[in-house]
């Protein structure tokens, strides 16, 4: 009874600390809160988007079976935040200019084509719909497991997206933001609380934790853990790929949209690397703990549910709260980008006559419409959901090189951009979906084959045409913002 | 370009270069191998996850290091005119 309560109470909370937030009346708010958000809340926003609820039963899952290699997601997130602190500038200034609010809107005004907004509009959104089930599906089996089967998925998601859709579609960015807030302290601080407490009473603490796995499983210790022979290039391409695709997420990159000043941009990669580092740390250091146990090389993915339930009602209740916090800072994040680009960046594009009031409201309606589609997708594909999610990465990471020369290089052009994006994704999802042996062999993950052919086309494309003129215009609103 | 931009642009060159550093020492094949041992423990914890530990918080070092510096110079508080044709 209690981790139900607790997983109620804190959807009630959500939706207590935003019932202020509701009221959003412009396009402009909706997506960007009208660029208002300061540092506490671009920080969890950004952490709270970026951790799953998946990172707590799929990635640790895969700490578990395989130990020190689920550590990569933190030099992972070491590349991510470069990123972040290398687009901010140029985003920010032209945001705030040319009053932009999506990432693909961003990429309009470099390269000059709506083409180009609107290809990566939907890649944007098509390739975050398996983020979104995977979620849904991870909001359902938390309330399953914490209620011992009472709540069955399906209603557990019901539950969970008709709070989500409640306060995305009515306070757009605003609401996400303010719920991440919360989202993200309860994971910093009652999450790795919890985290602690269940490596102390469960497994003796980190020292005897680490020593049994020690003498009972030393492999998991090291790269590449048992039972798995893989190149060590595979560890540099899993680091390289997902460090550079993951602020190129549309609800991850937005966020920057929201931010009052770059000031604030800046001094949240300040906190968000410490407190990402501390977190995820003690999250796979528990999960290589959990390795030598029996149930959990046996249910990698439920490992730490069941860790958590062995410690305790409280334990669980708590840890499920974790899970949900992580999942539905996600989904928000994922919902408010989606709608806003099938709003600004589609809709808005192949008609220009729709008037803001009606964008706004195609952007909250589409809230609705992908929570129910993903929520049949989530029941009836629950099985493939961790491997279309994994593969959406090997796409999105060929975006990098698109929006990178974009804000660095004058010669990037829309030739080579258009070019260069269709072609890296088709490299990509074709060694993807082909699995030729030297992906194997070699280590490399085939988002880094796509990544090369986008990247050396737009090198090629950039010196075969002169600089357009546009871009100089762009360019000398950053010398004139920065020469104040 | 004026003086205030070459520093700008010196000082991003310079922390892009420690952070990426850090990035590199932690992907490097070569380097990573040779760093992705048990020995020698640090409260249990193998070398290969308290060497990629210590470099991302070396790295966070490096970002809190070039926030200041930015703030210092001024670059952080910008103006920028909105566009009002838009």
């Amino acid at each position: 009874m209690i981790p139900v309560i607790s997983l109620f109470a804190f959807l009630a909370l959500i939706l207590f600390i935003n019932r202020r937030q509701l009221g959003v009346s412009t396009m402009a708010d909706y997506a960007t809160a009208n660029h208002s958000i300061g540092v506490l809340g671009i920080t969890f926003g950004f952490l709270a988007t970026w951790y799953v609820g998946a990172g707590y039963t799929v990635f640790s899952g895969f700490a578990v079976s395989f130990g020190m290699i689920g550590m990569y997601v933190i030099p992972y997130g070491i590349v991510t935040l470069l990123v972040m602190y290398l687009v901010a500038e140029k985003t920010f200034i032209w945001c705030k200019k040319y009053q932009l609010r999506t990432q693909s809107e961003l990429l309009g005004l470099r390269y000059r084509s709506d083409f180009l907004r609107v290809l990566t509009g939907f890649a944007g959104v098509g390739l975050s719909v398996p983020w979104l089930l995977m979620e849904w599906y991870t909001i359902g089996y938390v309330f399953n497991y914490a209620t011992a089967g009472f709540i069955s998925p399906l209603l557990g998601m019901i539950i969970g997206i008709f709070v989500v859709v409640f306060y995305v579609a009515m306070g757009g960015m605003r609401s996400v933001v303010t719920a991440n807030i919360v989202q993200g302290l309860y994971m910093m601080v009652v999450g790795s609380g919890v985290l602690i407490y269940v490596l102390y009473s469960e497994l003796g603490g980190l020292t005897a934790a680490m020593e049994r796995l020690f003498y009972e499983a030393p492999k998991a210790m090291t790269f590449p853990g048992p039972g798995w022979d893989v190149s060590p290039n595979y560890w540099t391409a899993i680091i390289i790929t997902s460090g550079l695709g993951g602020f190129m997420w549309p609800w991850v990159y937005n966020k920057l949209f929201a931010a009052d000043s770059i000031r604030t941009i800046k001094q949240s990669v300040l906190f968000a690397p410490v407190l990402g580092i501390l977190s995820f740390a003690l999250l796979f250091i528990l999960s290589m703990a959990l390795h030598p146990l029996p149930f959990a090389q046996k249910n990698p993915e439920e490992a730490l549910f069941w860790v958590h339930a062995q410690a305790g009602v409280w334990p669980l209740a708590l840890f499920a709260v974790l899970v949900m916090a992580a999942s539905l800072g996600t989904v928000s994040g994922i919902l408010n980008a989606m709608s806003t680009a099938i709003s600004g960046d589609i809709a808005q594009v192949i008609n220009r006559k729709i008037s803001e009031k009606t964008a706004l409201l195609i952007a909250r309606w589409s809230v609705v419409v992908m929570s129910i589609g993903a929520l049949v997708g989530a029941y009836l594909k629950e099985g493939q959901l961790v491997f279309l999610a994994l593969m959406t990465y090997q796409g999105m990471i060929v975006l990098s090189p698109v929006v990178l020369l974009g804000l660095y290089w004058r010669r990037a052009n829309k030739i080579g951009a258009i070019a260069g994006f269709l072609l890296g994704m088709m490299v990509s999802f074709g060694l993807t979906l082909s699995e030729p042996a030297f992906i194997q062999t070699y280590g490399w993950t085939p988002g880094v084959y796509g990544f090369l052919t986008t990247l050396i086309i737009m090198l090629i494309a950039g010196y075969m045409r002169p600089v357009e003129s546009h871009v100089e215009t762009l360019w000398s609103d950053i010398t004139k913002a920065k020469e104040g | 370009m004026s003086a205030k931009l070459v520093r700008s642009r010196r000082r991003t060159a310079l922390f892009i270069t420690l952070i990426s550093a850090t990035i590199f020492i932690t992907t490097f094949p070569p380097i990573f191998l040779w760093a992705n041992t048990i020995e020698p423990r640090f409260m249990g914890l193998p070398f290969a996850l308290v060497w990629n530990i210590s470099l991302s918080l070396l790295a966070a070092v490096f970002f809190a290091a070039w926030y200041v510096s930015e703030s210092r110079a001024g670059a952080l508080d910008l103006d920028v005119e909105v566009e009002t044709g838009k």
